[in-house]
This record gives C-alpha cells, structure tokens and sequence, in this order.
C-alpha cells in the first residue's frame, strides 16, 4: 500500500542537535542521489509525470485518439459539476467506503488480538486469515457472484436452510453496495489486521501488568491501554482502507458493471469508461483529479483527527 | 505528441485505476465459450512489431487477433503458414489476446500512435473507428476485380463493411444466434421443436414451450426454460425487436423516435418479459448452465455451439430457429479484418487482409473454426454447412439477417443498453427506461459530433 498518502515522519526529534552536521563531501553526496536515482527515476516517470499531465489533459478537450482539441480551462470540471453520473458514482463511492471502512478496521482489529496469542499452531491462522489478501481480485469477484446468487448461492441456501428469507444481494439497488463492502472486507481485512498486529506486539507488556496489579479488568486495559496506544498503526489502517475503498473497481467490473440503476457506479468505473471505452481522456483525467481532491481532503481530516495523544 | 500520447496513457493507470489495474480484469459481461480454456497466451503488450525490414530483405507484419480457443488460433495459424509460403517476402508476427482485453489494448497502442499492422476489428466498432480515423478504408488498396469479387459476399456483412460510401474492412465470417436446446428435456416435456424457419415458433409458442421447460421445487428453480449464452444485451434482443417491426435507430443515425418507438417498447417488453414477469428465465448468470442442464432452450452461436458438442459428446442437442413475430430476425455480424492507420505499410497490409478473406482463405478459416461464412462461395464449398445443426444457422443468417447499428457511439449504446435491460429485467418500466436511454444517447451524440 505504497499509496498511503503522506502518514509522515514523527517529525519530533530533535534534528539539529542530533545531527550537528559533520562535512560531507559532494562526492557522497552524489554517491546518496545515485543510490535514490533509481527509484526517483521510476517515482517521477509512473508517478509524478504523469499526474501533472493528467492535469494537462483535464484542462483540454482531448479525445483519446485525436489527442489534444483545444484548451478549454476548467471546462471539464465545470461539466462535472453539473453532471449527474459523476456525483452519483462519488455518493456511491463514499457510501461503499462507510461501509466497508468501519466494518474491515473493527474486523481487523478483532483478528489481530485474536491471533496475538502465542498458541500452538497460531501461524496457521495468520496465515489463513491473511489469505484473501493474496487471492485475485478477479477470481474473487467470480467466486462472490457464484456464492451471493439470489436463489442458488451458498448465502441463500443457507439463509433458506434456517427459514430466513433469501436476499437479492447483486440484484437490489439497496443491498448491492454494503453487500460487496461485506466481500471486500473479508478480501483485505487480513492486511488491516496484520497492521494492528504489529501495532499490538508493539505495546509493552508492563502495560498491561501494571494496570493488572492495580486491578483493572480486561475491558479497561483494553480501553485505556490498547486502543490508545493503537492510533498509529489505526490511523493508517484508516487511511489505506479509505483510499482503497475510493479506488473500487474490479468487482464492480466484473459482478455489477454500475448496475443495478446505477447504484454501484464508482468513481474509477466511471473514470475506466470515459478513458477506455469512450474515449473521453478529459472527462477522466477531470474524474481522477476530482477523487485525488476528495481523497486528499479526507486523508487530512482522518489524520487530523487520529494523530497526536499518546505517544509511547 | 506521440510520446505525450503514450504518457497519458500511463496517467490514467495513476490517477484513476492505480490499485486495480483494468485490465487485469476479464470480464464476463460478454462472456467468452463456456469453460475455453485460456490457451491464448497474451503476447507482451504493445511489442507491435513494425514493418521492419530484416536482413534478408522481407517485411514483417504484425497481426493482432482475439481468440481464447484452439479452432481460432488453428485457422489463424493455417492461414498465416499459407499466406507466407505465398509471400516468402513477407512474414506475419501474429500476436493473440484475449476478448476481455484486446479493444482495450487497440485503443491504449493507437493513442500511442503504435499498434498492428493488420489488425482484427469486430464489426460493431467499425463505425467508430473510421469517425475517429483509426483505419484506412481497405477501398482504397482494391482493385476492380476485388471490387466486383465483393459479390460474393452475403448482403449483411456486404453492409457492415460499408460505411460512409467505402468498403473499410472485410468480414471474416459471420455469427448468428438460434436456440439449441436438449431433446431429452424438450421430449419429456412433450414439446417438438420446429427443425425450420418455416414453421418457426412465434413467440407465444415460444413462451408456452419455455414455461413448460420451467420446473421448480419450492422458490428455487431446477431448470429454466431459457438463457441466452452471453449477458443478455441488444446483441440478443434486437432480433425480437426487428420480428416485432421495431428498429434501434433512425436512418439519420439518432435514437429517439427509434430505440423508444412503440414497436420496440413491446418488444423489449417482451424480451425483459421472459425474465422478469414469465420468470422463465434467469436474471443472474449461471454458470455452464446448459452443460449442466439447468437451462433448456439456450440462446447460442455456432461457435458455442461447436465448442459444448466436443466437449459434451453425451449431450443429445437440438437446434430451433429463433421464434418469429410479424416476421423473422436473426442477429448477424462477426469479426472483420482491417488495416489501422497506425500501420507502417498499408499496401502490404491490404495484401494480408485479401488473402485471409479470400475464397480460398475464407473455405480453410471457416472449415477450421465452425463459424458461419461471411461468402457465399464458402457455402458451397463445405458440404458440411448443409447438414444440420449448421444448415438452420445458415438458413437465418441466409434469410433474415439484420445487423447491429453502424454508429459511432456503439460502445455508449452497448454500455448504456446492457444495464438498462438488467434494471427492466428485474422490473424497472420498459418504455421510461428505453425513453432515458434513447435521450442520453442522442445527447451524446450531438457532444461526439460536436
């Protein structure tokens, strides 16, 4: 999750006295931006490039094959505004991440103490539970379609087995969406919880012993102790979830292509449409800037909101 | 301009898509023959080879086709061997992909300004991509005697390879759907489908046989009394709209007054009809469903139907003409073979492109793969294109015909249809939603034309 969006340095030590700086000569320092030139290299050419050419494009009338039409300013993104697509498939977007965000972090943090223990046989679980993670999302998406069938998926024959009523839960403009947030959490909650793993490992034991001793139940330790101290790791689990959340596409590719009544259209859908299958590179290079704004936006409010407090 | 073509490329992968790259993605909206074993390796994406020339003083040319089943990659490589032992001065770098992937890779390898040399075109993007000046008319490369050889072409594809006035790509065969079914279903049920167009089913008998193929146990069904074998689209249910006398688009290329006409409504309404208020149909996919015998009366081409026969040997298979309103209507259209702009020598290219739809090429191609040819000479020439399950596929195609829309917003049309005709499957109203539909397409088109 190389995309996590600027989760920073600590930024809190003491920099100049630490490094009262000794001489270095340019030739180590050229010999440091060799070693970096490699990655740079690759950061500026797939990364940075092409995001400002993106905004080249946005700023044009350009047609995928035609290249550039004339320049037409902030055009694109004034008929983004007014286009009702663009903000259906944004409320889509948002309302899936609400779904799939708090369910996959609380999911993941259960897992993650839940495996903490140091059992026989423990790995086997990690291991299981971090799975998903690794399958492809295509095949995963196939499988999803197969299991949440209205009438003859394992989730219904199930829910029939028990005499619930079966669900239509790829057929229902209301139940589609927190559905595939339902999927999509067991998909990455493995990678969530081994965050929240390390994060636990992290907290010392004498926490906990101490608070012991001085009688506190479970629950308080947990409380006062785990959580708190578990804002790091949380607010970039937050923050990767949420970005991940905004990017959804493939199962929307593959199991509902925007339907039904559009009421899984997303942003990158959409932005996958316009640039692949109608050649309007404007329009998608305006979508994809659009979602780059949002998502800057909530990464620096969920920061924000989960830094500073304890440190340890 | 090229290199900053191909750097936006890369952006898009950036900005919208990064964590989930589309073209990982296959997907099964359009579906692919059941279980094709994905023997197609996809070539390194973009090595487009151009016409470079070698030490020995010959030309390669590089050949982009789609194919996910052997008989495909078969016949192309029969004909690529034959078309070099007559050309030793020529030599074919034929790369294959993947339905799912290949119009994605065209577009992404013209906006970069490379791509293949010849290059295979469905017939539904023809339109698009002569608006958008991706091809070279293959007119242009012909001579009188390959314009009057045009004759012998069927006057479906003879219309799909025309466009503004000029033969712009050649059809390489054709397809057409008709309903295959399972005689043991189809007996026990009492039914006896008809073996001809002639006495083709209309669509109340057509209906009555599908409800008495439903069987249920509780609210689960165990078999359906029909399915299409892709996504249902316009692809399969414009041929219920043209029995029924309705047509998808005007003459002046626009939709309104057409694609919402009260002919088409009724249709349409009849089609969505077969899934949502008869319930003889499934709205969600199932897997192999026919091999499986969850669906008897199936919606299926040649190709498929070839496929399941030689996979299936067991299976005792029918085939019915699709049923008949006021009229006939069977779907046509198929690959095509055409030389993109981006090509280094389209002369050469031109070359390709005859030899693989010649008479001969056609008989080796179409005799190879089991499709439909898009020649009349190819008819006469194979024997076995009389015999049935084919002869009633050629019947149809030979008869009642009809052809996608030439527009050049098809892919709209297409992306815009196949949801809408999910939604009013699962009961959204037909006339209203074929209203919005017909709208947002005019709108694009006047922004497209703009």
């Amino acid at each position: 999750m190389a995309d996590a969006v600027g989760v920073g340095s600590s930024g809190r030590t003491e920099r100049r006295g630490l490094l009262a700086p000794p001489r270095i000569a340019w030739q180590d320092y050229l010999t440091g931006y060799l070693f970096l030139l490699p990655a740079l290299a690759g950061l500026l050419l797939f990364s940075v490039v092409p995001l400002f050419y993106a905004l080249f494009i946005s700023l044009h009338y350009w047609d995928t094959f035609r290249g550039a039409l004339g320049f037409v300013g902030l055009e694109n993104y004034q008929a983004l505004l007014g286009d009702a697509t663009f903000w259906r498939a944004m409320r889509n977007t948002a309302y899936y991440a609400l779904w799939q965000v708090p369910l996959q972090s609380v999911l993941a943090l259960g897992l993650a103490m839940l495996i903490q223990r140091p059992l026989r046989g423990i790995g086997f679980f990690r291991a299981a539970y971090y799975l998903p993670v690794v399958i492809s999302m295509v095949v995963a998406s196939a499988l999803w379609r197969i299991i949440l069938d209205s009438e003859s998926g394992l989730v219904n024959s199930v829910l029939a087995a028990v005499g619930l009523p079966r669900q239509p839960f790829l057929l229902s403009p209301t139940l589609t969406l927190p559905t595939l947030g339902v999927a999509l959490s067991w998909k990455w909650v493995g990678f969530s919880m081994m965050v929240f793993l390390a994060g636990l490992q992290a907290i010392p034991r004498d926490y906990y012993e101490a608070a012991q001793i001085d009688g506190a139940s479970a629950w308080q330790s947990f409380w006062r102790i785990t959580l708190p101290l578990l804002r790091r790791p949380g607010a970039f689990v937050v923050v990767t979830t949420s970005v991940n959340a905004f990017k959804l596409f493939t199962p929307i590719y593959i199991i509902t292509q925007g339907g039904p009544q559009e009421s899984t259209t997303t942003i990158v859908y959409e932005v996958f449409q316009n640039a692949f299958r109608w050649n309007k590179l404007d329009v998608a290079a305006a979508m994809g800037f659009a979602l780059l704004l949002v998502l800057l936006l909530l990464t620096a409010v969920q920061l924000r909101w989960l830094r500073g407090g304890v440190e340890y | 301009m090229l290199i900053s073509r191909r750097r936006a490329i890369v952006l898009l992968a950036g900005v919208g898509a990064a964590a989930c790259g589309p073209s990982a993605a296959a997907p099964t909206t359009t579906g692919t023959a059941p279980g094709s074993s994905p023997t197609s390796a996809p070539a390194a994406a973009g090595s487009s080879a151009k016409s470079a020339p070698t030490a020995a003083g010959s030309t390669t040319l590089s050949y982009w086709y789609v194919a996910e089943d052997k008989p495909l990659i078969d016949g192309v490589s029969a004909l690529v061997a034959s078309f070099e032992a007559a050309n030793p001065d020529i030599k074919l770098q034929v790369e294959v992909f993947p339905f799912a992937q290949y119009f994605q890779k065209l577009t992404t390898a013209w906006a970069a300004g490379t791509g293949p040399d010849v290059a295979w075109i469905d017939v539904t993007v023809v339109a698009p991509y002569v608006e958008q000046g991706s091809i070279v008319p293959v007119e242009d490369y012909m001579s009188d005697a390959d314009k009057k050889d045009l004759d012998d072409f069927y006057s479906a594809p003879r219309a799909d390879m025309t466009y503004k006035g000029k033969v712009q790509t050649i059809a390489l065969h054709q397809s057409t759907e008709n309903i295959v079914y399972h005689q043991d279903l189809v007996e026990a049920a009492g039914i006896t489908p008809p073996k001809s167009f002639e006495g083709s089913w209309t669509w109340e008998q057509f209906l009555d046989a599908a409800r008495r193929l439903t069987k249920r146990s509780g609210d689960v069904t165990d078999t359906w009394g029909f399915a299409t074998h892709y996504t249902p689209s316009m692809y399969s249910a414009q041929p219920f709209v043209a029995q029924h006398g309705g047509t998808v688009i005007n003459p002046d290329g626009t939709f309104s007054g057409a694609l919402n006409s009260p002919a088409t409504v009724e249709a349409m309404s009849f089609y969505v009809g077969l899934f949502s208020k008869d319930k003889v149909a499934p709205v969600e996919r199932i897997p192999d469903m026919f091999q499986n015998k969850k669906v008897a009366l199936y919606m299926a081409n040649p190709f498929v139907l070839r496929d399941i026969q030689a996979r299936f040997p067991n299976l005792k298979i029918g085939v019915t003409p699709t049923p008949k309103d006021k009229t006939n209507a069977v779907q046509s259209g198929g690959y095509h073979i055409g030389i993109p702009k981006t090509g280094k020598n389209p002369e050469l290219a031109s070359k390709v492109v005859k030899w693989f739809t010649s008479v001969d090429g056609a008989k080796t191609w179409i005799d190879k793969t089991g499709y439909m040819p898009a020649r009349k000479s190819t008819r006469a020439a194979l024997p076995w294109l009389n015999d049935a399950p084919w002869s009633t596929f050629m019947e149809g195609l030979e008869k009642f015909a009809i052809t996608r829309p030439q527009t050049v917003v098809y892919q709209r049309y297409d992306d815009t249809m196949t949801p809408a005709i999910k939604d009013m499957q699962l009961g959204k109203d037909v006339k209203s939603t074929l209203d919005e539909a017909a709208a947002k397409l005019d709108a694009e088109l006047k922004k497209v034309t703009r």
